[in-house]
């Protein structure tokens, strides 16, 4: 079972699922407890004109989808903050318009030749060194962001007025984690499809915050429950010859539920 | 310490405090008093630097100051310690808070007779002993003004005695500049402590004896 790891592709999605499943898992609580959480499903529909525009314009994709989604992202933001717009229906607005377009450009696009399949699912056994690279530039983004801004973030998170009372910088703090976001998405689109991606940022606060009565060990523990389930995921898929997206999601939705009926049997 | 010039609020075609002046110095303890709606939290809100006046000009000196707000933990679900939320309130905080920075949480915490709550969750906790989680999150970093607005509404009324005796007491002993938002002024107040009633403009500003009279008379209601 273990000889596969010495193939390069396998390596690769390895590394790429880690830095991924760390970079969700920091941004998961800051998102997820201050009901942002369908922000990262909005993106990835967003990521998915982003990609198609950076088909058709480029060589690399990610060149034009990244500023196209931090772009998205700041967009939603800004109406939800500005415009006196629920942040819901902002994400709604602009994702589903985004997806319309997408959906426009893969038709009347000359010379298109990726299946949207594969863009709804991804495949992390054919990311790029370009993938690799990204993967680990929004890991090690995420983690400085999330340890400088840790106990600010905190506060935006639980009592957005005391924060704006304590002089935090509240709207750019905003503005830098709907970016951070924005870029996690777009990386983890072409690795973990579309479809997907969304749940690597919401399954680890969601199963972290029924371990435990603490912020700060709901951030670890979603960072340790996300990393088990990413890799066992891509372990579990490959000799399975399933996608790797689909097992992850699958797996976060077994531990949930196994912890639901433990706390269940624990604590009748 | 505190000065409102002029001081207009509208939010659209609604005003809801008009041409508001009156001026504080360094250990002055005003109560706010006034019927629903009539413009006290905004007054507070205005006082925290949450809301900017519409017309007018507000001076607060810049130094430390706490904040209770009205409305507590709305996010019932968040996981998050008594002592995280506390600790929140200090004016430096690290990633970690160091041992000494811990033991001032639980003597505060000793004061508001809940010491065994440090690491409870504050979704457990009933909306009284949310309010005294909240109350040390305001004093923890020592302010020179402290603003409160209606921070008894769940405490137990021998907790709420002890509570303003404890708010004296700092006003005596650090000169604290007090600005407390209340609906009951019985247990609260003390002849020499200013007043005020707002009901979208000031109707009365200035000691509790002369309150009584201007109350007595029913000029409130005019």
């Amino acid at each position: 079972m273990i000889d596969f790891l010495q193939y390069d592709f396998i390596q690769r999605a390895i590394f790429i699922g880690i830095a991924l499943a760390i970079s969700a898992a920091m941004l998961s609580p800051f998102l997820v407890l201050n009901q942002q959480a369908m922000i990262a499903d909005g993106l990835a529909h967003v990521s998915f004109a982003g990609i198609i525009l950076g088909i058709l314009l480029s060589n690399e994709p990610l060149i034009i989808a990244i500023p196209f989604v931090m772009i998205a992202s700041l967009f939603i933001k800004y109406l939800s903050t500005t415009k006196s717009m629920n942040g819901d229906a902002a994400i709604g607005l602009v994702s589903s318009v985004a997806f319309a377009i997408g959906l426009i450009l893969v038709k009347k696009g000359r010379g298109f030749n990726i299946s949207i399949e594969s863009m709804l699912v991804g495949n992390i056994f054919t990311a790029t060194a370009t993938d690799t690279l990204l993967s680990l530039l929004i890991a090690v983004l995420a983690i400085v962001f999330i340890l400088i801004f840790y106990r600010k973030l905190f506060l935006i998170t639980y009592d957005l007025d005391y924060a704006k009372f304590s002089k935090v910088q509240v709207t750019l703090l905003g503005y830098l984690l709907s970016g951070l976001t924005a870029f996690f998405i777009v990386v983890g689109v072409r690795t973990i499809g579309t479809l997907l991606i969304s749940a690597l940022v919401v399954f680890p606060s969601v199963i972290s915050s029924q371990l435990t009565r603490s912020f700060k060990n709901t951030l670890l523990f979603g960072v340790i429950s996300s990393l088990s389930i990413v890799i066992l995921g891509i372990f579990v898929a490959h000799p399975l010859a399933i996608p790797v997206g689909s097992t992850i999601v699958v797996m976060y939705a077994i531990l949930l539920i196994l912890i639901f009926i433990i706390k269940k049997v624990v604590r009748p | 310490m505190i000065t409102f010039e002029n001081v207009s609020v509208t939010f659209g075609k609604f005003t809801a405090l008009y041409d508001v002046n009156f001026h504080l110095e360094k250990g002055d303890f005003l109560h706010i008093v006034g019927p629903n709606g009539s413009g006290k939290t905004t007054l507070v809100k205005l006082l925290v630097g949450l809301l900017k006046p519409t017309t007018g000009h507000i001076e607060v000196s810049p130094v430390q100051m706490g904040y209770l707000p009205q409305k507590l933990n709305t996010k019932v679900n968040l996981p998050m310690t008594v002592k995280e939320v506390i600790y929140s309130g200090m004016k430096h905080q690290r990633l970690k808070p160091t041992k000494r920075e811990c033991d001032l949480i639980y003597s505060w915490l000793e004061k508001m007779e809940i010491p065994q709550l440090m690491n409870e969750s504050m979704s457990y906790l009933s909306g009284g002993q949310q309010q005294r989680v909240f109350l040390i999150r305001a004093l923890i970093s020592n302010p020179e003004i402290l603003i409160l607005d209606e921070p008894t509404s769940a405490l137990d009324p021998s907790f709420r005695e002890k509570f303003y005796r404890f708010l004296y007491d700092l006003q005596q002993e650090k000169k604290m500049t007090i600005i407390h938002v209340t609906h009951d002024l019985t247990d609260a107040v003390k002849d020499q402590c200013l007043t005020m009633y707002v009901d979208q403009k000031v109707k009365f500003f200035g000691t509790y004896k002369a309150f009584q009279t201007f109350e007595h008379r029913g000029h409130h209601h005019d």
